[in-house]
């Protein structure tokens, strides 16, 4: 077994063999919720997507990023655009994971010149300034209505009855699944390696003939178009690509995600995408239990957030997904 | 092995959700969706936060009060209304989040007084996709009056089409103002797209036109517009845009020392809002804008009368808005009422196809089976009392189309002695 999965062929064909389990255990829960939870699926899958990029970039690479939101905005504008362009759904989604790159690219060559604080800020800056563009350029990109889609709907093949929520926790969880595949299979690669050992003792990584720069922007470049995948997806689930959908707030969430589910952990990605994707609804539904203002229950998410990335860091740096390795040493 | 531990990551998750569901697809709904034997649930998305609440974050009060006005007198068909407002902060990507939230965990009868061009926009298509009725949509955006796009649809307010064509004759048929060098502030959006047909359509021309982004509003108002209209000497400007843009052009243009005759759009010209952004009471004398229905001084006024009890009661202020809220809340009910003991979204969106029946304060027809609504506007002055008074020669009614603008001969009906449907 060892063996044969050493080789690259077997590697491939057991990956497959997992996302299409993975595909048929996903969509045997889609077909037994209602149209609520297919919905909190798919925003948990889209979320997911997004943190996948995070692991890489945040825990493989140890670069840190407060602007993955913007890159979900170039991947939700571009699926939008070319959707409203007559193009199908699945060519609107490369649209993205291509402007994704794109964009990833741009701001990877310049963040591998910084660090710490100074890389914050420039993406931070991302974050804000980025969805902002879609004021500058009302005509092309909708302005603050941002791009209004009509559908996608479920293809006909599957029916008239067949509920929209359910095709949209396909198309979420299919994502997820493709990306999980790719993202897992970098991490184990030599390229993996090489992102591991530049973050480790960038020196070090040079000296062993890495190029330190090179594997920085590739992360940066993987982060993005998981990103922009996600922000398709989202753009799909939402009908709607707006300055709205990718504010600052969701950029920031992106990162409490990765944090609290654990920064090097593919499972901790899941962990802190049903943290992002459930929680606000429970508090807001806790909140209204107890009679608290409405108000209250809209910006408790962001304080409990707050708390739990304090709490991560000071008692499980590894995040959620870490904790019994944690206390094993 | 090690490659394969990622991958588990969605297994688990799988599970998880399969382990976390209730199984919700075992409850059968017996009659409609939102309805009981005892109760009809309705909800709303409306900005209780950010730029565009002031005056709008009370029409889910309002309507609230009215609702359990009629609660507490036995309710509708003696089933109880429970009404949920949801804060989109007039944020279209939060809307639709807030109205599927409202459809599937709410499982609401129907949507009503629903607020924004924009906003409403994302969530029109669904609503009518799934058959649920989208009642009285505060909005005057003509494509949701559009029966057959939007069957289930009506809007709560007269077009923007229909109010510029009426400003445009109102105009033409004032001696003070038809000689006025005429300019434009327009939200720039549908909205205000919609405004510039309507101008086309009355042959209504400007001078100068300048659009404000609704998004920058918050931050830089309309300072640079205005300071163009005053250079250009403009003696009458128009503004079509949300409340918060009046109240920036007049306070721009008082700064400037440059002082036009105002016309305000219906949606831009609520007093109270006004108040409370700050504009000096003085600056708002002699300011005109459209109305279709009676103002909160008009004691005299039978359905007023009614109103400001229930809103009263409720501690909700008395305002333009939240005496639409509760006029549009009170031909809904009659509408739910109109269907009968067996309540079906399909019912009600026949009933309200003959909506002309109902009574209402306003003083233009509701035209139910067109979808076109409130069909015109009388224009008021605030005087120095700052009371608004009817200073067009009557009330007007135009379509959104061509059609002309006319004196209406509608008799609104008396008012009842009671709210109740």
């Amino acid at each position: 077994m060892r063996t044969v999965l050493q080789r690259p062929w077997g590697r491939a064909v057991a990956t497959m063999c997992l996302m299409l389990v993975s595909a048929l255990l996903w969509m045997l829960v889609n077909n037994r919720v209602d149209a609520l939870w297919n919905l909190r699926l798919a925003y948990v899958a889209t979320y997911a997507v997004a943190l996948f990029g995070m692991v890489v970039l945040v825990g493989h690479s140890g670069q840190v990023s407060l602007g993955n939101g913007a890159f979900m905005a170039s991947g939700g504008y571009a699926f939008a655009l070319a959707v409203m362009h007559g193009w199908p759904s699945w060519l609107g989604m490369l649209a993205a994971a291509v402007v994704g790159a794109a964009v990833g690219v741009a701001v990877g060559v310049v963040a591998a010149r910084l660090s710490g604080p100074y890389l914050a800020g420039l993406t931070l800056g991302l974050a804000v300034g980025l969805p902002a563009l879609a004021n500058r350029f009302p005509d092309l990109l909708g302005g603050d209505s941002g791009l209004l889609l009509d559908g996608p709907y479920p293809p006909d093949r599957l029916g008239p009855d067949f509920p929209l929520e359910r095709w949209q926790a396909w198309v979420a969880g299919a994502t997820a699944i493709f990306v999980v595949a790719l993202v897992s299979s970098l991490i184990v690669s030599p390229l993996g390696r090489s992102i591991r050992a530049t973050r480790d003792h960038e020196p070090a990584a040079a000296l062993v003939g890495i190029n330190t720069s090179r594997t920085k922007v590739i992360a940066f470049a993987v982060s993005a178009v998981c990103a922009a995948l996600a922000g398709a997806v989202l753009t799909q689930i939402l009908g709607l690509a707006a300055p709205g959908a990718f504010g600052i707030g969701l950029s920031l969430s992106l990162l409490v995600g990765t944090i609290v589910g654990g920064r090097q952990s593919l499972v901790g990605a899941v962990i802190g995408a049903l943290l992002l994707a459930l929680t606000p609804e429970w508090l807001t539904a806790l909140v209204s239990n107890f009679g608290l203002p409405d108000q209250v229950g809209l910006n408790l998410p962001n304080l409990v957030y707050g708390g739990l990335l304090l709490l991560t860091v000071g008692l499980a740096p590894g995040g959620i997904a870490n904790i019994r390795r944690a206390g094993a040493r | 092995m090690r490659f394969i531990r990622p991958l588990t990551a969605l297994g688990s998750l799988a599970l998880l959700a399969g382990t976390a569901t209730p199984a919700s697809g075992m409850v059968r709904v017996p009659t409609e969706t939102g309805v009981t034997a005892t109760t009809i649930t309705l909800g709303t998305h409306l900005p209780l936060t950010g730029p565009a609440s002031p005056g709008y974050k009370d029409v889910g009060a309002a309507i609230k009060a009215y609702f359990d006005y009629v609660n507490a007198k036995g309710g509708i068909n003696h089933r109880k209304v429970n009404f949920i407002v949801k804060d989109d902060k007039y944020d279209p990507a939060q809307t639709k989040r807030v109205v599927s939230s409202l459809i599937l965990q709410d499982k609401v009868f129907a949507i009503m007084s629903g607020l924004g061009t924009a906003t409403h926009s994302t969530v029109v298509k669904d609503l009518n996709r799934r058959g649920i009725p989208d009642l009285m949509v505060l909005s005057g955006y003509s494509g949701f009056a559009n029966a057959h796009k939007y069957p289930d649809t009506w809007p709560g307010f007269p077009s923007y089409i229909a109010e510029a064509k009426i400003m445009s004759k109102f105009i033409a048929d004032t001696d003070s103002l038809k000689s006025l060098k005429a300019c434009l502030l327009y939200q720039d959006d549908d909205f205000g797209r919609d405004a510039a047909k309507g101008f086309a359509i009355g042959g209504m021309s400007f001078a100068a036109k300048a659009g404000y982004n609704a998004a920058l509003l918050a931050s830089s108002g309309v300072k640079a517009q205005i300071a163009g209209f005053a250079a250009q000497k403009c003696e009458l400007v128009v503004v079509f845009g949300v409340t918060a843009a009046t109240a920036s052009a007049i306070g721009t243009a008082k700064a400037l020392g440059f002082s036009p005759t105002w016309l305000a759009s219906a949606v831009g010209a609520d007093k109270k809002t006004l108040d409370d952004l700050n504009v000096p009471k003085a600056l708002l004398t002699g300011v005109y804008s459209p109305n279709f229905l009676p103002v909160a001084e008009d004691a005299s006024d039978g359905y007023i009368a009614l109103i400001t009890k229930i809103l009263g009661a409720a501690n909700v202020p008395v305002t333009s808005y939240t005496i639409g809220a509760v006029n549009d809340a009170y031909l809904v009910a009659q509408a739910i009422k109109a269907v009968g003991k067996k309540l079906t979204r399909k019912g009600l969106i026949a009933a309200m196809a003959k909506a002309a029946n109902f009574k209402t304060a306003a003083f233009v027809p509701f035209k139910g089976a067109t979808h076109q609504g409130y069909s015109g506007y009388y224009i008021g002055r605030y005087g120095a009392d700052l009371v608004q008074k009817r200073v067009s020669a009557g009330v007007y009614e135009t379509d959104s189309g061509s059609g002309p603008v006319q004196l209406s001969t509608f008799n609104r009906p008396a008012a009842p002695a009671n709210l109740l449907p």
